[in-house]
């Protein structure tokens, strides 16, 4: 009996020690934890042949443990016109690790990869169309692409998506080092478990045992907790163009002359009519101010990537002739404009999104950016616009590609230069409000609210609204006033300011609480935070705060003249590292009363300690918005 | 006997009398190109002025139809730049089956220092997207489109899929003016034209002579030929050519409204779908044209009736599951479970079978059809009266007359006495007659042995129940604690664990606290959290500080604490379409309040009970007191799954008022 009961258990310990990772009945539990799946293992080789041949070989291996882990799973290979699939297969493997389904290349589905937001491209990606039966499962995909485009290399992400740990996963360069050289650049590296080897011809990490991270609100972006490495040939090719360029000095030279230059011919007709709009304006950024709205009147964005259409910007006159284009297209049309009325400008080149994405200083690569805007120089600096909008003001970039480095391209060279920031002063919401409320509760103001920096990013659409859009936007924003209706509403946006203002004139009945012989008021009836941060039992990320903000409210109120105030809030006044608030209520008389309030957020990163603290911080203001005065009716 | 038919047939039809066409491609009257509002909608930003289809009917060595189509677009501002560009997918089904695509013509009008400009889209500016096998798109955008321009443009289709005629919408997100919808169709075949939508059409049918030459070989079984067996025979026939017509004139934009099932339901169009065809010296072909063609069609296909007949993939394993059960609902339960636990759905909708149940039992999954035909052919190998049920899901819309395509699901019914249980295997949730939400879509039809069919009712009968029980306990500094227990029923259960079942529980946890208004949670424990036959139970602690106000010696409490309804659901001001509760509920929330020590009752609120009309929801707020403690009763009722239009306002002011209700205070003071 126990010689047996040894014999099965030296069996067991000679079946894990093979590392058979199609097998998902043995997993160390510090990569279940907080997981969903695991990548077994994750190779990714990069032969970079000549300046004009990369081959990519990707293997991934997933074990997904549950339902939520299906999304992790790699079955897709994108591919387009430029980039051939030599071979792709796929494994399926029962927790066991039995085969239980295998994919050839001509098993995968071949689907168009374009998005929404584009017109065309020619983006297709193959998948392995698999529907799990039972967890924990395995699924190991391989494949092979090559292609002559060598601009933008595969970069190495080890670990892809929250909620998903990594065993193994590789990246291996090998190129051609007679003739280029590999420029990288690694992140978020600290911390892990790590092999480096790097000798010309050749660069390999190999990283293990990464744990899941978990999203959290206020965190830094997946993207800034992720190791990554990227690469970057000195010599590359790109459908017919071939470079060299060691930093972005180079790149930059090597993009303008190829890329940009020339191709900025329109119309002679258009020549006219914008030489004679500019004619009575000498000043530069006067006359770039009449041109960006020349083509906001005149172009709209449409999204075409084809080929060399894919960082190339169509030519100006192409722009010209049918009056629409991408970034690149809108941006290199504007700066041909520019040109033909003397007006320097430069064609940078951004990641854009809500998230600040910086390109790095000491690493030069095209794959850092996803959008094209135009700088033009002025006296301390540059004035920024984005062409794609035909609504935003002159010199206003909003928080689509504000405060970031980016990668102008100039004649003589690349130069990385920081967009505007709008910083927590900066971004400011004034509401002023007038409202009295009678005795059945009823709510009737007059409101009036300022946006400058941000906030008039997020209101001056407020203006193309239809009526009842505009109801559904109040109904939203101000959710603690139920039965609203808005009785006029009217707009100001003062587009040389940046400062959009809404007139609302509202009424809302019940909103106070009548409650036998008392009335309930939350006075806070415009700016109310309901918000408190979620709770983490065991917050793993440091607590980020994008962008800082000043909210200023003050509120004159009329209270109904049969009742008297039986209880009022005190003042509150909070200083904290997140920022300040203050709130004080002023009582005029016995039937006028004064709300005002003030909230600073301040933008910045703390450690996570600070996450209760800060969450301390909105329960209080959330508590203090909803604080509520209590009225009695006087006895008569 | 029969002929052989058609080898080729030349169809010739007599040009149609044209009468001077209100709308006519190019002709844009300067009102048009000049107008800067819509007249009826001043808020507008695009509108179509006109659009026109019509299908005509040929013979290219099979029935195709020619579908023609031409609209015309006013853009008034910038955000209707959307409506500049188009996208027209293109069937493709292997060699020679394509549709083509054709004919095309599309330019930009404008007007420009007083003159009107024309500008052409180029044909090598359409983009032929390569979407999947089964789909090409064809997309296109405008040049120099701006705020004013009016953007006319046609193509052509000819389409070898006669079955179904193109779906013509003459309603939009933006106003159309004048919408046109003409089908030619010769006397040989009989389309049903399935309407739908709020918006009436007109419609005019009109009858005129026309030729066919046709060719065709007599079969040699015909004794009658008197011309020699086996030679071609041209001939020419006159048939009658029915024209049928659907205008709609100054359609307002669709508007999208809360608690609406699918908005598609609501939009104006028209979906022509082939009933019979005859043609000369042949028999009659006839499709579905009742409920009983429908099924009878559907069953005879070989993935769907035959499937159901084969039993020998799966007998060995049900045998001895079967033999475990003592009654025919132990049964059917047994064997629902069995099919739930051994199949995964793949997420593809059918009602039929896609590679055979056979490769599907073996593979373990599937689509719908294989799913719930499994289930059938089980529960009927089982013994028991087990039927297909077609149905169509919310979002495809609701089949309302007699059509094989607008079914694209299917469940299992099981006959049990007088009562029919519905089962739909391909949630793992799904209990018998709790069905997921997209089944849920006004009625399904019945397919019987016999081939008849019976109507069922889809939308669930059962009220779902949620009950609430808190216990608090108020302390003078601010802070509350005590034990929750929340107890769901049927579709409420479902949903919770359709919702929640793959989330980790911390990760539940941190949003049961931020619902309940940032309560902190402890010994959390969940019941039945994956047996769909019990109600899912919680129950935990929690404790919150800051949970009231308390200015000088008083204490303002609202006794609902975060169980309160703030929101009034209905907030837009008119309503056009039923509102959609999905299914009757109940929620009962009992509370019972330890008041803080030291404290008296000065004022609380009064009970009261708010009724909707007919019955179809009630409201009540029932409380007491009893020295330190108060107890709270609160249940609200709605009765019925869907409402009509007309019950808005009272549904409007219901909820203002229940709201307002569960806003009130307890005062409290120091003693």
């Amino acid at each position: 009996m126990r010689l047996l009961f040894l014999l099965l258990i030296s069996l067991a310990f000679s079946a894990t020690s093979q590392k058979d990772l199609t097998q998902s009945l043995l997993l160390p539990a510090k990569l279940t934890e907080n997981a969903d799946a695991i990548v077994r293992t994750h190779d990714l080789e990069v032969n970079l042949l000549s300046k004009r041949e990369v081959q990519v070989y990707r293997k991934v291996m997933i074990t997904v443990l549950n339902k939520a882990g299906n999304k992790h799973v790699w079955d897709f290979i994108y591919y387009d016109n430029s980039i051939k699939v030599k071979k792709a297969e796929a494994y399926i493997y029962d927790a066991f690790g039995k085969e239980i389904k295998k994919f050839k290349k001509k098993d995968f589905k071949d689907r168009s990869a374009v998005d929404g937001g584009t017109l065309y491209s020619d983006s297709r990606y193959l998948y392995a169309d698999y529907t799990p039966v039972s967890y924990p499962y395995t699924f190991e995909i391989s494949y092979e692409t090559s292609s002559e485009n060598t601009l933008s290399l595969p970069f190495m992400l080890f670990v892809n998506s929250y909620n998903l740990s990594v065993e193994k996963s590789s990246l291996k360069v090998h190129y051609n080092s007679t003739e280029l050289k590999l420029n990288h650049k690694g992140k978020n590296l600290e911390g892990y478990q790590i092999e480096k080897t790097e000798f010309p011809g050749t660069l390999a990490y190999t990283v293990k045992d990464i744990s899941a991270l978990v999203n959290e609100d206020f965190s830094p972006t997946f993207m800034e907790m992720a190791p990554q490495v990227h690469l970057a040939p000195t010599a590359f090719y790109y459908e017919g163009v071939s470079g060299e360029a060691a930093n972005w000095n180079e790149l930059g030279k090597w993009f303008y002359d190829n890329l940009i230059s020339g191709r900025d011919k329109v119309s002679n007709q258009t020549l006219a009519e914008v030489q004679a709009l500019v004619a009575q304006v000498d000043d530069k950024l006067e006359r770039a101010k009449l041109i960006y709205e020349y083509v906001q009147q005149n172009t709209r964005y449409i999204s075409v990537q084809v080929g060399i259409g894919g960082v190339q910007p169509i030519e100006a006159y192409e722009v010209d002739k049918v009056k629409y284009g991408d970034c690149k297209g809108l941006t290199n049309y504007t700066k041909s404009l520019l040109d033909a009325v003397g007006v320097p400008s430069y064609y940078a080149h951004v990641e854009a999104g809500n998230v600040q994405v910086d390109f790095e200083e000491d690493f030069a690569s095209i794959a850092q950016g996803n959008h094209v805007i135009l700088a033009i120089p002025n006296e301390t600096g540059y004035t920024w616009i984005d062409c794609t909008s035909q609504v935003h003001p002159f010199g206003f970039i909003g928080d689509f590609t504000d405060n970031r480095n980016v990668l102008i391209m100039k004649p003589e060279g690349g130069e990385i230069v920081k967009t505007t920031a709008y910083t927590n002063h900066d971004n400011f919401r004034k509401t002023n409000a007038d409202y009295s409320i009678d005795e059945s509760g009823t709510l009737k103001a007059k409101v009036e609210i300022t946006n400058q920096g941000i906030p008039y990013d997020q209101r001056f659409v407020l203006e193309k609204l239809t009526k009842e859009e505009l109801h559904q936007f109040y109904v939203k924003i101000w959710p603690n006033i139920n039965n609203l209706s808005l009785l006029n509403t009217s707009f100001e946006n003062n587009k040389e300011q940046i400062r959009f203002e809404e007139m609302v004139e509202l009424e809302a009945r019940n909103y106070a609480a009548v409650n036998g012989n008392r009335l309930f008021l939350s006075v806070n009836a415009f700016n109310n935070s309901n918000f408190v941060p979620s709770r983490y039992r065991n917050r793993k990320s440091s607590v980020k705060l994008l962008r800082g903000f000043l909210f200023e409210d003050e509120y004159t109120v009329s209270l109904p003249q049969n009742y008297q105030i039986e209880a009022f809030p005190d003042n509150v006044s909070i200083d904290t590292k997140f920022g300040t608030y203050t709130m004080e209520l002023l009582a005029n008389d016995d039937h006028t009363i004064t709300y005002s309030r003030k909230l600073l957020i301040k933008e910045g990163e703390y450690p996570k300690e600070d996450y209760e603290a800060f969450r301390d911080f909105f329960r209080d203001i959330s508590n203090s918005d909803n604080a509520k005065i209590v009225l009695n009716k006087k006895e008569s | 006997m029969k002929n052989i038919l058609l080898l080729t047939v030349l169809f010739a039809t007599v040009l149609n009398y044209t009468q001077a066409q209100r709308y006519d491609f190019g002709k844009i009257s300067d009102e048009e190109i000049k107008q800067v509002s819509h007249p009826t909608d001043p808020e507008a930003k695009a509108a179509v002025l006109y659009k026109k289809g019509t299908v005509q009917m040929q013979y290219n060595n099979g029935w195709e139809y020619v579908y023609e189509m031409e609209a015309r677009v006013k853009i008034y501002k910038q955000e209707g730049y959307d409506y500049a560009t188009v996208e027209v997918p293109i069937y493709r089904a292997g060699a020679g089956k394509n549709e083509i695509f054709s004919n095309f013509k599309a330019f930009t009008h404008n007007i420009e220092n007083g003159k009107t400009t024309k500008d052409r889209l180029r044909n090598s500016e359409i983009f032929d997207e390569d979407y999947n096998e089964f789909w090409d798109v064809k997309k296109f955008t405008f040049p120099n489109v701006k705020e004013g321009s009016v953007l006319e443009y046609t193509y052509k289709i000819i389409s070898p899929y006669i079955s179904s005629l193109p779906e013509f919408e003459f309603q939009d997100q933006i106003p159309v003016d004048y919408a046109e919808y003409t089908l030619k169709i010769p006397e040989y075949m009989n389309y049903e034209t399935h309407s739908k939508g709020f918006y009436p059409l007109s419609r005019t049918v009109n009858t005129e002579n026309s030729n066919l030459t046709y060719s065709y070989t007599p079969g040699q079984t015909d004794g009658t030929s008197v011309h020699g067996a086996h030679r071609t025979h041209y001939s020419t026939v006159s048939f009658t050519l029915y024209t049928t017509t659907f205008t709609a004139e100054n359609v307002p934009k669709l508007v999208e409204e809360e608690y609406v099932n699918n908005i598609g339901n609501y939009l104006s169009s028209i979906r022509p779908e082939l009933k019979s065809i005859q043609m000369p010296r042949s028999e009659m072909v006839v499709f579905s044209q009742t409920w009983n063609d429908v099924g009878r069609e559907v069953y005879e296909n070989k993935s769907f009736g035959k499937e159901l007949e084969s039993k020998n993939y799966f007998e060995k394993d049900l045998d001895p599951l079967i033999a475990q059960a003592t009654n025919n609902v132990e049964k059917a339960a047994l064997i629902f479970e069995y099919v739930k636990q051994h199949m995964t759905w793949n997420g593809n909708y059918n009602f039929y079978s896609h590679n055979g149940l056979k490769t599907a039992y073996k593979n373990r999954t599937g689509n719908v059809g294989d799913i719930n035909l499994m289930l059938t052919a089980m529960l009927r190998y089982g013994g028991l009266e087990a039927h297909p049920v077609l149905v169509s899901t919310k979002s495809n819309g609701i089949p309302l007359f007699p059509t094989r395509s607008g079914f694209n699901y299917v469940i299992s019914g099981v006959e049990l006495g007088d009562k029919i249980l519905l089962f739909d295997a391909t949630s793992s949730y799904s209990t018998p007659n709790i069905l997921p939400e997209r089944v849920m879509n006004w009625f399904g039809r019945m397919i019987k042995p016999d081939l008849t069919t019976q109507q069922i009712n889809l939308m669930s009968g059962i009220k779902s129940r949620r009950i609430v029980n808190l216990e608090v306990s108020m302390f003078e500094n601010g802070a509350i604690e005590g034990k929750m227990r929340n107890s769901l029923t049927d579709q409420l259960a479902l949903d919770h664990r359709s919702n929640y079942a793959g989330e980790a529980e911390s990760a539940y946890l941190e949003k049961l606290e931020k619902k309940h208004g940032g309560i902190l949670v402890s010994n959390y424990e969940i019941q039945n959290k994956k047996d769909p036959y019990k109600p899912v139970v919680e129950s935990f602690d929690f404790e919150k500080v800051n949970a009231f106000d308390k200015i000088g010696d008083k204490i303002y409490v609202n006794p609902l604490f975060f169980l309160a309804s703030t929101k009034n659901p209905f907030t837009t001001e008119t309503r056009e379409y039923p509102i959609d509760f999905r299914y009757p509920s109940s929620t009962t929330i009992m509370i019972n309040l330890a008041l803080p020590e030291g404290y008296t009752i000065e004022s609380i609120p009064e009970s009261e009970v708010f009724q909707l009309p007919d019955q179809v929801g009630q409201f009540q707020f029932m409380i007491s007191e009893n020295e330190s403690k108060i107890q709270l009763r609160i249940s609200s009722d709605i009765n019925t799954s869907i409402m009509p239009a007309t019950y808005y306002g009272a549904l409007q002011e219901y909820f203002g008022a229940l709201i307002n209700k569960q806003a009130e205070q307890i005062v409290l003071s120091k003693t």
